[in-house]
C-alpha cells in the first residue's frame, strides 16, 4: 500500500482519551486516522465510582466541557478530565460510534478486549455489498492518561509498521508477530470482511 | 384567452417533454465530460471521483446509458494507477447487479484483471466474483432460451471459479484469504437452502440450488450439487490442512536433517562422494525452513477467516452443521503447534465467537451438548452460553428428552456390557454395531461420520482402570515442558468424572483416532465405503466416486505411505494429524520438495544460509557428545567451505570466540577446504579445475588470526600449521611473521623445526626459512634459530645443506660490498650508500658458521680459506668473534692441527688467534706446540707466533733462544710473561 495511505480506525468505549490520544498523535504523524467509540453512551468520571457522568455520543465535546466546568469546575480540572475534553474538541467536535460509522477502513486498532468484541460483533452484523476486508488488531490499554501515553506510542509504531508493507494480508501476521515481541503486550488480531 | 390557456397546456406538453429531454441529454453530457476529464486528470483521486460519479449516474440515475458507456468505462482497465482498477472492478460489479446481461461483456475484462499481478486489484476481483458468481448462476438459470454466448460467459465464469479456488493454496496469504470467502460465496450458492436457513436480510442477491430447475438446459443440478460439495470439503479441509502442510513439513524437515546428519556422520570416514549429497540436503532444509515460516506465520489470519466462512455456511446452510461442528472440533484439538501464544489466542476467541453463533442457530439443537463442551473448554462462562441458546421448540424439546431418555437407558445397560467389553478388548477394531447402547439413535445417524461413531464406541471402554492406564502409559511420553499451545489452551475441567465428560472425552478421543485412521468408527466408514463403491460400481460405472457420502472428510483422507497416490485422490484434503502424542505413527504424505519451495534471489538465499549456519554452530552445546557434534562440524564446515564468502568470517569468528574448544572446528575447515582443492568431493569435482586459493585463504585466515591475538592458547599455532595436510607460500609467510615476534620466537622456531623434521618433502624449504632467521638481526631470533638449526644439524640428510648455506653465507666476506640477501636494515644503519662492510653486516655472515664450527670442526679449512682473501676489516672482525667456537672445539682437534699444519698464506694471523684462544688458560699439548714450532720455522719469521705455547717451548728444546731472548727483550711484557711462566 505504499501508492496509498493506509485508512485507519482507533476504537476505545467513549472516544475520549484512549482513541482521542492516539488520534491526536497519529494525525500529527500524518496518518489517515479516525476515532471512535464503541460503547452505547460516552462515560466520563465522575465525583465518584458509582455516579459516571454519562452523555449521548450526540453530545459535541464543547457541551461537555462546559457541562462539566458547571459542575464542579475543581475537580474536573484536578483530575485532568477537562484538559482532555478541550484537547478533545480541538480535534473534532463529538464523540463518534463505530457502530453507526458506514466508512470503511483498512486497518481498525481496539484499545481492549471488549471493545474488540464489540467491533467484531458489528462487522459481522453488517453484511454489506462490495465487501472489502480490514485488519482488526486489539492492544489492551489502561484508560488512564499515562497508559494512553504510551498506548498512542504504541498504535503509532504499529501503524507505521503496518503501513511500510506492500502487501498489508501477506505480511501482517509477520509484522504483528515483531510488533509483539517489541511491545511485550498480548495482541489480538483477526479479518473481517464488510 | 381559451386558446391561449389550450395552447399553454400543448406548449407546456411539450415543453416537458423537452426538459425531461434536456435532462437526459444533460446527464449524457455530463457523463461524457466526466469521462473526458477523468481521462486528462492527473491525481488518481479525482480519476475515482469522477468515475464513481458516473457510475452513480449511469447504474442508478439513468440505466439506459450504461450500455452507451460500457466501454468506454472498461478502457479505465488500463489505467496505471490501482485505485481507478478497483473503482472499475466495483462499477462492473454494480452493473452486473443491475443488468446481468453485460456480464457476457464484462466478463473478459475480470478475466484479465484476476491474471494481472496487481495484489489488491486481484483480491478485488476475487471479491466481486463472489457476489457476480451468484448473479451469473442466476442469470443464467432464468434465461428464456440458451444462446453461444450465455454458455460462453458460463464456461468463463467457471473457468475463473476453478482459478480461484486453486487459490486457496497460493503463496499469498492475502489471495488466501480472499479465495477462502469466495468458495464461501459458491458453497452457499451451490446447495439448497432449508427452511433453518438463516440468511441476513440485507444480503440482495439470495441464489440457491433450489432456484435452478431440473430440467435446465445447462445448469445440472446434481453436478452442481457436487461442485459445491468439492468445494466444502476443499474448505474444511484447508481448515485441517494449515496444520498438516507445516506438520507434514517439519516431519519431512526431521527426516532430511537426519539424512542429513547420517551422510555426514559417513563422510567423516569417507570423504568424498557422499559430500555432495549431504550438502544438497542442506541446501534444502535451509529453503525447506524458509516455506516452514511461512506457512507457519500465515496460518492464524487464514485459519479465522476459514473458520468465519465456515460458519457463514452453517448458518445459511444448515445442513451442512454437523460437518462444520465436527471440523471446529477436530481444528479445536488440532490447533496448528506454529502458531505463537497470541496467535492462538486470538483464533480461540474467533473460534469462541462463531461457535455462540451457531449455537443461536436454530438446527445447532442437535449439536448443542458439542457446542457447549467445545465453549466451555475455549473459557466461555455458563451465562455466556445459556444467553445464546435459542430457546427450544416443543417438537425439538421432545426429541432431545427422547435423546436423553436413550443416554438414561443406556447408562443402566452399561455395567453389564462393561466386562464383556473389556474381555474382547484385543478385537478393538471388530464393529460393535448390533451391541448397543446406540439403539435409538437420531435423525442424524444417517450422517453420523466416524467421530461419533468412534466416540460411542469408546464411551463404554473409558472405565476407571482402563482410563488409569492410559494416563500411566501416555506419563512416559510427556514432553518435559509444558508447550505453550498446551498452557494457552488448558482449561480446568469443571465437571470431571460426570458422564458428561466422560462423553466429551471420549469425542474428543474418537476426533483424534479418527485422524489417525484408527478406531471403531473409522473401520465402520471405511467397510460401508467399499460395499458403497462397489455397490455404485455395479449400477453406475459413470459415477464412482462422485456419491456425496464419498467425501466426508474424516474418512477420505486415506493417506497412502509409501508408494504412488492416484492422482484423483490427490486433490482431497488432507487430514489434520495428531501433534501429540509422538508415539502415535505419524502418517506422512508424499512430500515433493519442489512443489513446495521456489528459487530465492541471490541475497536471501545468502542469508538463509548465513543463519543455516548460526544455527548450526550455536546448536554446539545441543552436540557436545560423540557422533553428533562431529557430523554438525562436518556440516558447518562443509557449507562454508563450499559457499565461502560471509560464511567464512562467521565460522572464523564463531572459532575465536572460544578457541580452546573450538580448536577442532578450525582443523576440520582446514581439511574440508583441502578435500575441495583436491577435488576429493563431487561439488567440485564437475566445476572447474581447483583451486589452492580457497584453502589457502581458510589457512591463512586462521593463521593470520591467531598471529593477531596475544592471549591465544599457544599452542594451537603449532598444531594447525604441523597438522594442515598442505603448507602454502603464503602461510610459511605467517609462519615467518610468528616467529619474529618477540614472545614466541622459542615456539616458532620448534614449529619450524617440526615442520622440517616431519615434512620430508617440504623440508628444504622449510630449512631455507629456518636458515634465512639465523642471519636475523634481532638477536633472540638469530640465536633460537642457530640453536635449533644445530640441532638439526646432528641429522644426517640436514647436515650437508645446513653446512652449504653456512659456507655459502661465509663466502659473502670475499665481496667487496655485502650482497642484497643480507638484511637491508643494517645496510642503511651501517652506511648510507649501503656499500661498504660494517661490523653488524660482517657478524650477520659469520653467526652460523661459527655456531657449527664446535660441531664439525673441519668447516674450520674455509674459514682460512676466506680469511686469507678479506679485508683487513674484515679480517679483525673474524679475529674478534673467534673466541667462542674455538674453545668449542677445543685444542685436541685434529682439524684444528691439520689447520697448523697446512696454514694458507696469509692465514698466520688467524692461527695465532686461534692458538691463543686456546692456550689462554690449558696447558698446551706437546702436539700442538711441535706444529706451532714447525710452522714457526717454516712460514712465519715472526716470533710472536710462538707466544701462547711459550711455555711448553721450552721444555722441548733450545731452539733459537737467541732470536727469543732478542724479541723479549724488546718486549718487556713479554719478559715479564716469559718470566712468569718460566
Amino acid at each position: 500500500m505504499s501508492d496509498r495511505k493506509l485508512k485507519i480506525a482507533v476504537i476505545c468505549s467513549s472516544n475520549q482519551n484512549r482513541s482521542m490520544e492516539a488520534h491526536n498523535f497519529l494525525s500529527k504523524k500524518g496518518f489517515q486516522v479516525r476515532s471512535f467509540g464503541s460503547g452505547t453512551h460516552v462515560k466520563l468520571p465522575g465525583p465518584s465510582p458509582q455516579l459516571p457522568n454519562i452523555y449521548d455520543f450526540n453530545t459535541t465535546y464543547d457541551e461537555m466541557y462546559r457541562d462539566l466546568v458547571a459542575k464542579d469546575k475543581q475537580l474536573y480540572t484536578q483530575n485532568g478530565i477537562l484538559h482532555m475534553i478541550d484537547r478533545n474538541r480541538r480535534i473534532k467536535s463529538r464523540p463518534e460510534r463505530f457502530q453507526s460509522c458506514k466508512d470503511r477502513f483498512d486497518l481498525i486498532v481496539t484499545c481492549e478486549e471488549r471493545v474488540y468484541d464489540q467491533v467484531l460483533e458489528d462487522i459481522e452484523s453488517k453484511e454489506r455489498e462490495n465487501p472489502e476486508s480490514v485488519h482488526v488488531v486489539n492492544i489492551d490499554i489502561q484508560d488512564n492518561h499515562e497508559e494512553a501515553v504510551i498506548g498512542a506510542f504504541m498504535i503509532c509504531d504499529l501503524c507505521a509498521l503496518l503501513s511500510e508493507t506492500d502487501d498489508l494480508d501477506n505480511d501482517v501476521d509477520e509484522l504483528l508477530q515483531e510488533f509483539e515481541a517489541k511491545c511485550q503486550r498480548p495482541i489480538l488480531h483477526t479479518v473481517a470482511f464488510y | 384567452m381559451d386558446t391561449e390557456s389550450r395552447r399553454c397546456t400543448a406548449s407546456q406538453f411539450f415543453m416537458e417533454e423537452e426538459q425531461s429531454a434536456t435532462e437526459s441529454l444533460s446527464t449524457y453530457d455530463r457523463v461524457v465530460e466526466l469521462l473526458n476529464q477523468a481521462s486528462l486528470l492527473q491525481k488518481d483521486t479525482q480519476r475515482v471521483n469522477n468515475l464513481k460519479l458516473v457510475q452513480e449516474l449511469i447504474v442508478h440515475k439513468e440505466p439506459n446509458l450504461l450500455d452507451n458507456f460500457l466501454d468506454e468505462m472498461l478502457a479505465f482497465q488500463s489505467d496505471r494507477s490501482t485505485d481507478v482498477k478497483k473503482t472499475l472492478v466495483n462499477f462492473i460489479e454494480d452493473a452486473c447487479k443491475k443488468d446481468p446481461d453485460i456480464l457476457e461483456k464484462v466478463i473478459g475484462n475480470l478475466c484479465l484483471m484476476l491474471g494481472s499481478d496487481v495484489v489488491p486489484v486481484v483480491k478485488k476481483v476475487i471479491l466481486t466474483m463472489a457476489t457476480l458468481y451468484k448473479v451469473s448462476l442466476q442469470w443464467v438459470c432464468k434465461a428464456k432460451k440458451m444462446s453461444e454466448t450465455i454458455e460462453q460467459t458460463w464456461d468463463y465464469v467457471n473457468q475463473m471459479k476453478r482459478d480461484i479456488i486453486e487459490m486457496i493454496d497460493s503463496d499469498n496469504e492475502g489471495f488466501r484469504t480472499h479465495s477462502i470467502k469466495f468458495v464461501e460465496a459458491v458453497i452457499i450458492a451451490l446447495s439448497r437452502k432449508t427452511p433453518e436457513s438463516i440468511v441476513p436480510a440485507s444480503s440482495q442477491i439470495q441464489v440457491s440450488l433450489d432456484q435452478v430447475p431440473e430440467t435446465h438446459e445447462l445448469l445440472k443440478v446434481k453436478k452442481l450439487e457436487e461442485e459445491g460439495e468439492a468445494a466444502l470439503e476443499t474448505l474444511l479441509g484447508f481448515m485441517g490442512s494449515v496444520h498438516i502442510s507445516s506438520v507434514n513439513l517439519m516431519s519431512c524437515m526431521g527426516s532430511v536433517m537426519s539424512v542429513c546428519l547420517c551422510c555426514s556422520v559417513n563422510l567423516m570416514s569417507c570423504m568424498g562422494s557422499v559430500t555432495s549429497v549431504c550438502l544438497c540436503c542442506s541446501v534444502n532444509l535451509m529453503s525447506c525452513m524458509g516455506s516452514v515460516t511461512s506457512v507457519c506465520l500465515c496460518c492464524s489470519v487464514n485459519l479465522m477467516t476459514c473458520m468465519g466462512s465456515v460458519t457463514t455456511i452453517a448458518r445459511q446452510r444448515p445442513q451442512f452443521m454437523a460437518r462444520v461442528v465436527q471440523s471446529f472440533e477436530t481444528l479445536h484439538v488440532n490447533l496448528p503447534p506454529t502458531l505463537s501464544k497470541s496467535q492462538v489466542a486470538s483464533v480461540r476467541k474467533n473460534m469462541k465467537l462463531h461457535m455462540l453463533s451457531l449455537l443461536r442457530h436454530p438446527a445447532a439443537v442437535d449439536f448443542h451438548a458439542q457446542i457447549t463442551t467445545l465453549l466451555t473448554d475455549l473459557g466461555a462462562t455458563q451465562t455466556e452460553v445459556m444467553k445464546a441458546m435459542p430457546k427450544e421448540d416443543v417438537s425439538r424439546k421432545r426429541k432431545a428428552e427422547e435423546k436423553q431418555l436413550a443416554a438414561k437407558k443406556a447408562k443402566v445397560q452399561q455395567p453389564d456390557a462393561t466386562p464383556s467389553r473389556e474381555e474382547e478388548d484385543d478385537y478393538g477394531m471388530t464393529p460393535f454395531v448390533g451391541l448397543g447402547v446406540s439403539a435409538p439413535k437420531p435423525t442424524e445417524s444417517l450422517k453420523q461420520t466416524a467421530i461419533d461413531i468412534s466416540a460411542e464406541d469408546l464411551i463404554h471402554r473409558l472405565t476407571p482402570q482402563n482410563v488409569a492406564d492410559l494416563v500411566l502409559l501416555s506419563m512416559v511420553m510427556l514432553p518435559d515442558t509444558m508447550p505453550a499451545q498446551f498452557q494457552a489452551t488448558y482449561t480446568p475441567i469443571a465437571a470431571a468424572g460426570t458422564q458428561a465428560q466422560i462423553k466429551h472425552l471420549s469425542r474428543l478421543l474418537a476426533t483424534q483416532l479418527t485422524a489417525a485412521n484408527l478406531g471403531k468408527g473409522y473401520a465402520e466408514i471405511q467397510q460401508q465405503l467399499k460395499k458403497q463403491t462397489a455397490q455404485q460400481a455395479e449400477e453406475d460405472d459413470v459415477e464412482v466416486g462422485t456419491s456425496p457420502k464419498h467425501v466426508i472428510q474424516t474418512v477420505v483422507g486415506v493417506v497412502v505411505l509409501g508408494g504412488s497416490v492416484p492422482s484423483d485422490e490427490f486433490k482431497k484434503p488432507p487430514l489434520p494429524v495428531l501433534a501429540q502424542p509422538p508415539s502415535v505413527p505419524r502418517k506422512t504424505r508424499a512430500f515433493k520438495l519442489s512443489s513446495v519451495t521456489q528459487t530465492l534471489d541471490r541475497a536471501s538465499m545468502d542469508t538463509m544460509a548465513l543463519r543455516a549456519l548460526e544455527r548450526i554452530l550455536l546448536s554446539e552445546k545441543s552436540g557436545k557428545s560423540g557422533e553428533f557434534a562431529s557430523a554438525q562440524m562436518k556440516i558447518a564446515t562443509s557449507l562454508v567451505a563450499q559457499f565461502g564468502g560471509q560464511l567464512k568470517d562467521e565460522l572464523q569468528n564463531f572459532i575465536f570466540a572460544d578457541l580452546r574448544n573450538r580448536a577442532e572446528i578450525a582443523l576440520a575447515w582446514i581439511y574440508q577446504e583441502y578435500a575441495n582443492f583436491q577435488g576429493y568431493n563431487l561439488v567440485t569435482a564437475s566445476a572447474e579445475k581447483p583451486n589452492v586459493a580457497s584453502y589457502d585463504e581458510c589457512l591463512t585466515r586462521l593463521l593470520n588470526g591467531l598471529l593477531e591475538r596475544p592471549d591465544q592458547r599457544e599452542g594451537l599455532f603449532s598444531r594447525l600449521i604441523l597438522e594442515a595436510p598442505y603448507i602454502t607460500p603464503n602461510a610459511i609467510q605467517v609462519l615467518k611473521k610468528y616467529c619474529q615476534d618477540e614472545t614466541r620466537i622459542y615456539l616458532g622456531m620448534t614449529t619450524l623445526k617440526e615442520l622440517i623434521v616431519k615434512r620430508p618433502c617440504m623440508k628444504l624449504e622449510f630449512l631455507d626459512v629456518l636458515l634465512d632467521f639465523t642471519s636475523h638481526e634481532k638477536n633472540d631470533v638469530r640465536n633460537t634459530a642457530i640453536r635449533v638449526t644445530k640441532k638439526l644439524h646432528e641429522r644426517k640428510d640436514l647436515e650437508e645443506p645446513i653446512e652449504r648455506y653456512a659456507l655459502y653465507y661465509l663466502k659473502y666476506l670475499l665481496q667487496s660490498q655485502p650482497p642484497a640477501e643480507l638484511p637491508t636494515t643494517i645496510h642503511v644503519t651501517g652506511d648510507a650508500a649501503g656499500g661498504s662492510w660494517t661490523e653488524d653486516t660482517i657478524k650477520l655472515c659469520l653467526y652460523l658458521y661459527l655456531g657449527l664450527l664446535p660441531v664439525n670442526h673441519k668447516l674450520i679449512h674455509e674459514l682460512a680459506n676466506v680469511y686469507t682473501g678479506t679485508k683487513p676489516d674484515i679480517k679483525r672482525t673474524i679475529l674478534r668473534v673467534l673466541e667462542t667456537p674455538v674453545k668449542g672445539m677445543g685444542m685436541d682437534s685434529p682439524e684444528l692441527l691439520l689447520l697448523v699444519d697446512n696454514c694458507p698464506k696469509g692465514a698466520e694471523t688467524l692461527i695465532t688467534r686461534i692458538i691463543h684462544i686456546l692456550t689462554d688458560k690449558d696447558p698446551h699439548p706437546p702436539v700442538l706446540v711441535d706444529r706451532v714450532r714447525d710452522l714457526y720455522h717454516k712460514r712465519v719469521s715472526d716470533v710472536r707466533f710462538l707466544i701462547p705455547v711459550l711455555t711448553g717451548l721450552s721444555k722441548v728444546g733450545p731452539v733459537s733462544d737467541v732470536l727469543l731472548t732478542y724479541y723479549f727483550v724488546l718486549r718487556p711484557t713479554n719478559i715479564l710473561l716469559c718470566v712468569k711462566s718460566y
